[in-house]
């Protein structure tokens, strides 16, 4: 298997890889699964305190079954799932090997946040992808949880289904399984603190999750959520507008967006660049036009100044924080923001959170 | 009958009745404004004849409030979702590339939440 791929370049110098280590971490039980569209990340904490974060990219590569192929995959270290009469090469190897054919796309087993609808195979593709990410509980009916998405405001899509499937699939593979919000998750990993005169009350704020498929939004006080909801049109949108507008695939302006991308020095006259950064702003505003409505129909207040945390594989572009911050001055908030805070890991984040909560879960269930 | 009705210029077509004079102006009015207007229509005969019970006039299955429980048989599906049907076949048995960090405030989130329900 290779160990090496674009997301490993793109996280940097906090990337460890522990593959080789020789004695087995020891964990305290309670996982944490992020089923997102663009990836699965899966964290547990270990005995010393440190959180071991486990990602895989939620991404496929059709092949049909030919001569051809059954000689490619024989050739090469791709990793693949073979479902009826079709490989899927999965993970960054379908990325690699869609650049490399230079024609078809990649397809992915989610779409919105949730299964992908168009794609016969997704629920079997997703859950052969999970479990060998998530792989056994620890101890019987450890704790786990997984992320959902709130159902979107723009779009009519309810997340129900999606719920009980995963929720049914952890049980079957022997975890005690519950959902918990994606930027709820963000939360508990981020800790906002709100400013009052009662003094600094924390897990209380704006949480955002930028995702592939989806921007989540929750306004949570003292760590209990009070309104939660969500927006399509987040990254695999920006990727798509960018590809329909250059002409170039979506395969290689993930890469370019990825790997290349800054949106303090963009090059105007680089086409791909130029249509990049036009559309994360329109994403933004987007985005920050939603949770000004959201919250002012809602007639959210609170008593204090708040700080926004943001965290998501979609935040991760450099600049990306100070675009926001520009997006927020160009409205009337109906809160008083005195911060924005970018996660110390933006990647991981929602995974974090939700094994923080798996933990608390965990903690609950042995104290009784 | 309200007020509303009584000083209203147009059909449902958006013409102005013809014998009227009072208002010169024709309005094609779209989808969007029919049933605004219709929405209004219905809350002032069900304000004005409020001991007359009035049915209401709905467009589709979530308007009339289907609070039947599907949770049982979208619960059974799930579980039809998950068996394998097919052969599969691949050339791994785990994934992923991992990544370490610590966190500082970690332990005190663990306790807040703990005492969340």
């Amino acid at each position: 298997m290779s160990n090496k791929n674009d997301l490993d370049e793109l996280l940097g110098e906090d990337k460890k890889e522990v593959k080789n280590d020789k004695k087995p971490i020891e964990f305290k039980p309670g996982v944490g699964c992020d089923i997102g569209t663009s990836n699965i990340v899966v964290s547990r904490q270990s005995k010393d305190g440190t959180f071991v974060n486990k990602f895989y990219r939620n991404m496929l590569y059709p092949l049909d079954v030919s001569d051809e192929s059954v000689d490619l995959l024989e050739r090469s270290s791709y990793l693949y799932v073979k479902v009826d009469n079709k490989y899927y090469v999965v993970g960054d190897d379908a990325l690699k090997l869609v650049n490399a054919i230079g024609k078809g796309e990649v397809v992915r087993p989610m779409k919105n946040g949730l299964l992908n609808p168009s794609l016969k195979e997704s629920s079997e593709l997703l859950f052969y992808i999970i479990k060998a990410v998530v792989g056994n509980p620890i101890v019987k009916n450890e704790s786990l949880r997984f992320s959902l998405p709130a159902n979107p405001i723009d779009q009519s899509i309810d997340n129900t289904f999606h719920k009980m499937l995963l929720n049914n699939f952890f049980i079957k593979l022997g975890y005690d399984a519950k959902p918990l919000n994606e930027a709820m998750a963000i939360c508990y990993d981020c800790n906002p603190i709100m400013k009052s005169a009662e003094g600094d009350i924390p897990l209380s704020g704006i949480s955002c999750s930028t995702g592939a498929g989806m921007f989540n939004q929750a306004l949570s006080f003292k760590g209990l959520s009070l309104i939660e909801f969500s927006c399509t049109k987040s990254g695999d949108n920006l990727d798509e507008q960018v590809s329909k507008v250059t002409g170039v695939p979506i395969g290689k302006i993930i890469r370019i967006k990825e790997r290349e991308l800054n949106l303090e020095k963009i090059d105007m006259s680089d086409r791909v660049q130029a249509a990049l950064s036009i559309y994360y702003d329109e994403m933004l505003d987007r985005m920050v036009h939603h949770i000004c409505n959201e919250f002012k129909a809602k007639s959210s207040e609170m008593d204090g100044q708040i700080e926004i945390v943001i965290a998501g594989g979609t935040s991760m572009a450099p600049g990306f924080c100070n675009r926001l911050e520009q997006a927020i001055k160009r409205v009337d908030m109906p809160f008083k923001i005195y911060r924005i805070r970018h996660s110390e890991n933006p990647f991981f984040s929602v995974s974090q959170g939700l094994c923080l909560r798996a933990l608390a879960d965990q903690k609950k269930k042995e104290a009784k | 009958m309200g007020d509303y009705l009584k000083k209203s210029q147009f059909d449902l077509s958006g013409k102005k009745k013809k014998d009227d004079k009072t208002n010169q102006v024709i309005m094609p009015l779209d989808n969007n404004a029919l049933n605004t207007v219709a929405q209004i229509v219905i809350n002032a005969i069900k304000s004005d004849i409020s001991n007359i019970k009035v049915q209401n006039i709905v467009a589709n299955d979530e308007k009339k409030g289907d609070n039947f429980d599907d949770s049982r048989s979208l619960s059974k599906l799930a579980d039809s979702m998950i068996m394998q049907r097919n052969k599969n076949e691949s050339n791994f048995n785990e994934l992923g590339n991992v990544n370490k960090s610590k966190k500082k405030d970690a332990d005190s989130t663990i306790d807040i939440l703990s005492k969340l329900d």
